[in-house]
């Protein structure tokens, strides 16, 4: 090069940076999780386990108000990619609304792939069960009377009381009426969904130390002292609650709620908010078996297809035995309150509060939320529990 | 003549001393750019958002802790029954509103802190609507809060932790932000300054060139282009003392950040002493169970009376310091003083080359 011409490629290149660089940006996928805690923290663990070098970045968002967040997003435009959620009721609601789109990957099994579609066996398929949990399990401490309960949350409060009702409907009342209850067939005032609750207040929260109030009170999930039977100051013997407990209570023994004619699951469904890509690929890593798997591995979760086992499993293990009844897909019935439009799953949660604070208006409680049955006019979902179909 | 006093080789030397300058010129015009735009780029992203962002948090968080006091004393004063939640506690939550409002404008934590400041807004949506519910469960007839409205108000406390913790973890975001931010850049800074340097020295050297081997005392030219260097090195001193200033103003920020935190600290453990007197009240005569129990073992007592106004001050003083920390407008002289140096410097040259060409002939 001359020296004029060496002269000319300084200046150029002066005047090139001068001018400004270039941007560069990469797609990023939010994904709305309701998690917190060890679940939370497993969550992250698979996204990066997952990472295989993807031209995308995952951003995990957990908030127990999931539904204002994703709200508040679609109003201000920028929604988040994914939303997890694990209310089918709500689901159903953002499908019928167009916030959800429908989704095409690999189908779960019975009765997974019908929930998954809403009810309908042919319809179009809205959410991706990520993981489950058995529901109907207690746990004891040491020979007593006491319950550990409280219905206290943040974001919800009173939903561990509609899971102790539904619990005992679906083990005194059967698969069928249970199913007909979460479908609004049954009235809350029904002689069996009346049994239920008061079975609730007279054989387990009398048994709280402090009773009802108490109940209301407490909170379900205190972050700050961790689970009521590993306290050291404990005054209580026996809790129920689900499978996400486990790797906690590994020192004590699950036992079934349920008599073996009904199990009560719950499930975490991941649903489309955007079109795109990378989110529909985040949709199929979600869904697929590695992560049911990781899901597995981390104790945080259980894998809704049945194939995937831990691969050091322990035959009568606990881990095995929530896996076993998980996988019994014709005793399975889905979270009745989480099958519910959000106005009902709000008035239980609230019937819950109101019977706690006063035993005595439980019949009057049922009669309000006949009354809100009566004025919501979306059709319920009817999905299959155990063998009623 | 022979050697390197030799015409030609004269000649040579004239043009490598020119050429030498012209690309010294140019190299010291584009380290100087780069650093003022750098330090330039810093100080507005700082002032227009990391900045209003960190203190917008930290009036946001003041604000929900005088807002959870402040209902909590309202309930616990049999007042509400007639007041609500009261008119301080509206006031504060359309405060703290205010101000998340403005962080969703400023916020400098990309992507992470846009949706942990939507997360952040969907909890206060669910704590508005706790205590709304404790409001609307109030006995208004007999003046007493019965026990659903009293664990509304717990639920709701409980969820304004969870609300403080994330607007902590959004501030330290955008205080991760501001770090990198003022990081020293000793390279980009002091680069064009040594260069700078350089060019004065080079340019007087050719002047003495000039002079010992023309005869002529002075070179105007040459003499222009040196005051135009020294103006570019003044510029370069001016953004690297613009860099400091950012990093002192800087301090000042969080200086006042730290004053919030206590404040917001000094006002929740207030709250908290008076929610604990209040369950205490209301369980009079039952059990308020375990969780209600743990929490009266957390209570701290505060300390002295919280100083909203020296937090106040020091966010002004913060502000303040940000926008004086600016290089001033001086971006537009660099490319006009090199262009001009580089002019100077080819006219300097010229006639002195244009001998040696017609010797050459």
């Amino acid at each position: 090069m001359s020296r004029r011409g060496a002269l000319l490629a300084t200046l150029v290149l002066t005047a090139a940076v001068l001018s400004g660089c270039a941007n560069f940006s990469t797609t990023t996928v939010t994904v709305l999780h309701p998690w917190s805690g060890a679940e939370e923290t497993a969550f992250k663990a698979i996204l990066d386990k997952l990472d295989d070098g993807e031209p995308y970045r995952i951003v995990p968002v957990g908030t127990s108000s999931y539904r204002q967040v994703l709200e508040l997003g679609l109003a201000q435009g920028k929604p988040a990619d994914i939303v997890i959620m694990p209310s089918l009721g709500e689901l159903a609601e953002y499908a019928r609304q167009g916030l959800v789109q429908p989704i095409d990957s690999a189908e779960h099994p019975y009765p997974w792939n019908v929930w998954e579609r809403l009810g309908s066996a042919r319809g179009p398929r809205y959410g991706v069960a990520v993981k489950a949990q058995l529901k109907s399990l207690t746990w004891a401490k040491r020979p007593g009377e006491e319950w550990c309960m409280g219905v206290g949350d943040a974001s919800a409060p009173g939903w561990p009381g509609t899971d102790w009702v539904e619990d005992i409907l679906l083990r005194d009342g059967g698969p069928g009426t249970y199913r007909k209850w979460a479908a609004g067939q049954v009235p809350w005032t029904g002689d069996q969904v009346r049994s239920a609750w008061s079975s609730w207040l007279k054989d387990y929260v009398a048994k709280v130390r402090g009773g009802s109030k108490a109940v209301l009170l407490n909170k379900f999930a205190d972050s700050n002292t961790g689970l009521p039977l590993l306290d050291p100051r404990g005054t209580c013997q026996n809790d129920r609650r689900s499978s996400y407990v486990l790797g906690d209570y590994r020192p004590f023994t699950p036992r079934r709620f349920d008599t073996g004619v009904g199990t009560v699951v719950s499930a975490d469904f991941a649903a489309l908010v955007t079109r795109g890509d990378a989110a529909t690929a985040v949709l199929g890593k979600l869904a697929s078996r590695d992560t049911q798997r990781a899901w597995l591995e981390s104790g945080s979760g259980f894998p809704v297809d049945p194939q995937v086992r831990q691969d050091r499993e322990v035959p009568g293990s606990s881990e095995s035995m929530v896996q076993t009844a998980l996988a019994q897909s014709n005793k399975l019935c889905f979270d009745a309150s989480d099958l519910m439009p959000v106005v009902q799953r709000t008035a239980f949660e609230q019937a819950v509060l109101n019977v706690l604070e006063d035993p005595g208006r439980l019949p009057d409680v049922l009669a309000r939320l006949d009354k809100t049955d009566a004025g919501v006019t979306e059709a319920r979902l009817d999905l299959p529990c155990g063998n009623a179909r | 003549m022979k050697g390197p006093l030799a015409p030609r080789s004269t000649g040579r030397s004239l043009l490598l001393l020119r050429n030498a300058l012209v690309v010294l010129t140019a190299l010291t015009l584009l380290l100087s750019w780069l650093a003022f735009r750098s330090v330039e780029a810093e100080t507005t992203a700082v002032a227009t958002t990391t900045a209003p962002a960190l203190l917008g948090i930290a009036n946001a968080r003041t604000a929900l802790a005088e807002a959870e006091r402040s209902v909590t004393e309202t309930f616990a004063s049999d007042r509400s029954s007639l007041t609500g939640p009261g008119e301080q506690y509206q006031n504060q939550i359309a405060l703290a509103n205010q101000a998340l409002t403005e962080v969703s404008a400023d916020n400098a934590a990309g992507e992470r802190g846009s949706t942990l400041l939507l997360s952040i807004q969907g909890l206060l949506i669910d704590y508005i609507g706790l205590i709304e519910q404790a409001d609307a469960q109030q006995d208004r007839a007999a003046g007493t809060v019965p026990p659903l409205a009293t664990a509304n108000l717990w639920y709701a406390s409980g969820l304004m932790d969870d609300v403080q913790s994330r607007l902590e973890a959004l501030a330290r975001l955008q205080q991760e932000r501001l770090d990198e931010q003022i990081r020293p850049k000793p390279v980009v800074d002091l680069a064009p300054l040594v260069l700078a340097v350089a060019l004065v020295v080079v340019l007087v050297l050719g002047q003495r060139v000039l002079r010992v081997r023309f005869r002529r005392r002075v070179n105007p030219a040459l003499v222009g282009a040196t005051a135009l260097a020294v103006l570019v090195l003044f510029t370069g001193l001016l953004s690297l003392l613009a860099r400091f200033d950012l990093r002192a103003a800087a301090a000042t920020l969080r200086g006042a950040a730290a004053d919030h935190t206590a404040v917001v600290e000094d006002t929740s453990a207030r709250g908290d002493r008076l929610l604990r007197d209040f369950l205490d009240h209301q369980c009079a005569d039952t059990r308020c169970g375990t969780s209600v129990d743990r929490f009266r073992t957390t209570v701290r007592d505060p300390g002295r009376e919280p100083d909203t106004v020296a937090a106040a001050a020091r966010s002004k003083a913060a502000t303040s310091e940000i926008a004086d920390a600016s290089a001033g407008g001086w971006l537009p002289v660099l490319p006009i003083a090199a262009g001009l140096v580089i002019g100077l410097v080819v006219l300097g040259f010229h006639p002195r080359l244009a001998e040696y060409r017609y010797e050459r002939r």
